[in-house]
């Protein structure tokens, strides 16, 4: 549903991005990776249009820079790494920024609201000030945002999440990507989700794309792109692969 | 803990007309105060037999100097405090001024150019005027140094604001070095706002601009809210972010412009409120832009009253007394949310 081909950007002299074709499909959750400096977020600006790079990314088959504002809004949501909001919102006054591409009724509105701040774990501090929040409960209310956001697309939407367990603890980690997965699995949004802990992208990711001073050097499932020369190769890192009994793979 | 915005509303409201009737009541000349406000009731009611016992010339004190005053203040004052509350939210700083962007700067200049250079080209006309003009198209300048090829940088707009506001300040120090006595006391006033020159044209002015600004602001609430994210987060968000910046500087730029070329410059208003505002009843623009403009209207009204009261019959300047009220509360607010800030 979304292709990226041949696209590329430059900053100066310097090539931040220059891929030939990258595919995601509905269903799927897929992990972007890299070491840092990679163009991982470049990409991420590129896919949202925060950037201009050349070539085509297309959206259902439409180029996305010729969507429609809002209906690409409704279609496309994007996670930030960090949130600039300074003014005292409460978390369910930031959630409900989300509806502003929508148009529901205050009843639905309300009903839409708590159902994504319960998805995302939210509801406990909903009328607490949002600045006031820890990293990891400002990540997830923005994601709940975002949720909504997408609750009237009428096609699979596309998911984008920068760095989204950064900030979050060891539980809310597996619990943000269990939500991603489920969004996937359940619901068809394609999801392509910024990951540095291969583990994780081993256990809950369909599809993993590696990129390496802007190019895209490797794609598909994680335990085929994950192996021990890879690792080593792009992370300088010497790892040991292991298969566990349930037949998922772990390096360590 | 946050006020509800409807009984906030309903209390802006009473203190406004409670401040209306005091304002009709109170000045240099002391009259009756049952009287004045029945010469009012006459002039709305337009019937036969008037009720009021006051003269014809002290029916003109309260008709055609103290009324038309009030009625410019509440104007302007609900302008400024609009303006001020959406360049906080265009610039996602609460410390943010309606003269950020140079508009008072360059009106101020535009003012002092027609006072020193060309005081009866056009008629009284001239100064707000040249103000009113130059006011603009400083602010189209400011907007234009921050353009760049990612957009229109809120920092550059930020930063040439305060450049411009700077060469602003020594050009205005260079004419009145040249300025005869007469200019200079003129200029004085202009600079530190007044509202003696309300006149129908200006009070027209005034009230159709306030109404064209509170519609046309209301209408972007929403996408001010959403700005407050930050730009690329509005701009997922379905709003077209660059677009909505010109507008919203235009229409500041014309607002200010308009409040300064009926009223000088008159600081304060445009900074203090809409973070009083934020602070009872919270930062949604939808809240936040209709009680900042009553709190703005009410706050200047005041502070014009005491502005002719306090040493009467001389009067001071409002922005004077805007200033001098509104830094000190400032700083108050500043000092309890020292650890918000830090």
């Amino acid at each position: 549903m979304l292709t990226v081909t041949n696209i590329s950007y430059r900053a100066g002299h310097r090539q931040l991005l220059d891929i030939d074709t990258l595919t995601l499909n509905g269903g799927e959750l897929s992990a972007l990776l890299g070491p840092n400096g990679a163009g991982k977020s470049t990409l991420l600006k590129a896919i949202s249009g925060d950037i201009r790079a050349t070539g085509q990314i297309e959206l259902h088959g439409r180029p996305i820079n010729q969507w429609p504002a809002l209906e690409r809004a409704k279609h496309v949501g994007v996670l930030p790494q960090q949130s600039q909001l300074t003014f005292p919102f409460s978390a369910e006054e930031v959630v409900a920024l989300g509806l502003t591409p929508l148009t529901l009724s205050k009843q639905q509105a309300q009903r839409a609201i708590e159902q994504v701040m319960a998805e995302t774990d939210c509801l406990r501090f909903a009328k607490r000030s949002f600045p006031s929040l820890s990293g990891g409960e400002r990540q997830r209310v923005q994601l709940a945002r975002v949720l909504l956001q997408l609750s009237q697309a009428q096609t699979t939407p596309l998911l984008l999440l920068d760095e989204p367990t950064s900030a979050q603890d060891l539980g809310q980690q597996h619990q943000i990507l269990a939500l991603a997965q489920k969004l996937a699995h359940q619901r068809g949004f394609a999801v392509l989700a910024v990951l540095h802990d291969l583990n994780q992208v081993l256990q809950y990711c369909d599809h993993c794309a590696l990129l390496e001073s802007g190019k895209l050097v490797a794609q598909g499932t994680p335990s085929a792109v994950l192996d021990t020369d890879t690792i080593a190769q792009y992370w300088q890192h010497q790892v040991e692969r292991v298969e566990l009994a349930n037949g998922r793979v772990a390096v360590f | 803990m946050r006020w509800p915005t409807r009984y906030t509303a309903t209390s802006l409201l009473l203190v406004i007309a409670i401040g209306m009737m005091v304002s009709l009541i109170s000045g240099a000349m002391t009259l009756p105060a049952k009287e004045s406000l029945l010469t009012l009731v006459d002039h709305v009611a337009g019937w036969q037999q008037p009720m009021s016992q006051l003269a014809p010339h002290e029916q003109v004190v309260i008709m055609e100097l103290r009324l038309p005053r009030l009625l410019l203040a509440l104007f302007v004052g609900f302008i400024l405090a609009q303006c001020g509350a959406v360049m906080q939210g265009l610039f996602r700083n609460p410390l943010a001024d309606p003269g950020i962007i140079g508009v008072s700067s360059g009106a101020a200049v535009g003012a002092i150019v027609a006072i020193v250079l060309f005081p009866l080209a056009w008629g009284a006309w001239t100064i707000p005027a040249s103000a009113f003009v130059m006011g603009l198209l400083t602010t189209l300048l400011v907007y234009g140094l921050a353009q760049s090829k990612q957009g229109t940088s809120v920092l550059i707009l930020l930063l040439a604001g305060v450049a411009i506001a700077a060469f602003a300040g020594a050009a205005i120090g260079f004419l009145s070095y040249f300025a005869d006595d007469q200019s200079l006391r003129q200029l004085t006033t202009w600079q530190m706002g007044s509202l003696t020159g309300a006149n129908s044209a200006s009070l027209w002015l005034a009230l159709a601009t306030a109404i064209a600004l509170a519609v046309a602001f209301q209408s972007r609430a929403a996408a001010l809210n959403a700005l407050l994210l930050g730009e690329a987060e509005a701009r997922h968000l379905g709003i077209a972010v660059e677009r909505l910046k010109l507008e919203l500087i235009v229409l500041t730029a014309v607002g200010v412009g308009v409040t300064v070329a009926c009223a000088g410059i008159i600081g304060f208003i445009g900074l203090v409120v809409p973070h009083l505002v934020r602070l009872t009843t919270g930062p949604n623009h939808r809240s936040l832009l209709p009680l900042s403009g009553l709190l703005g209207a009410a706050l200047l009204m005041v502070a014009d009253l005491l502005a002719r009261t306090v040493v009467q019959p001389a009067e001071l300047p409002v922005g004077l007394l805007t200033a001098l009220l509104g830094a000190p509360f400032f700083l108050a607010l500043l000092i309890q949310q020292r650890k918000q800030w830090s």
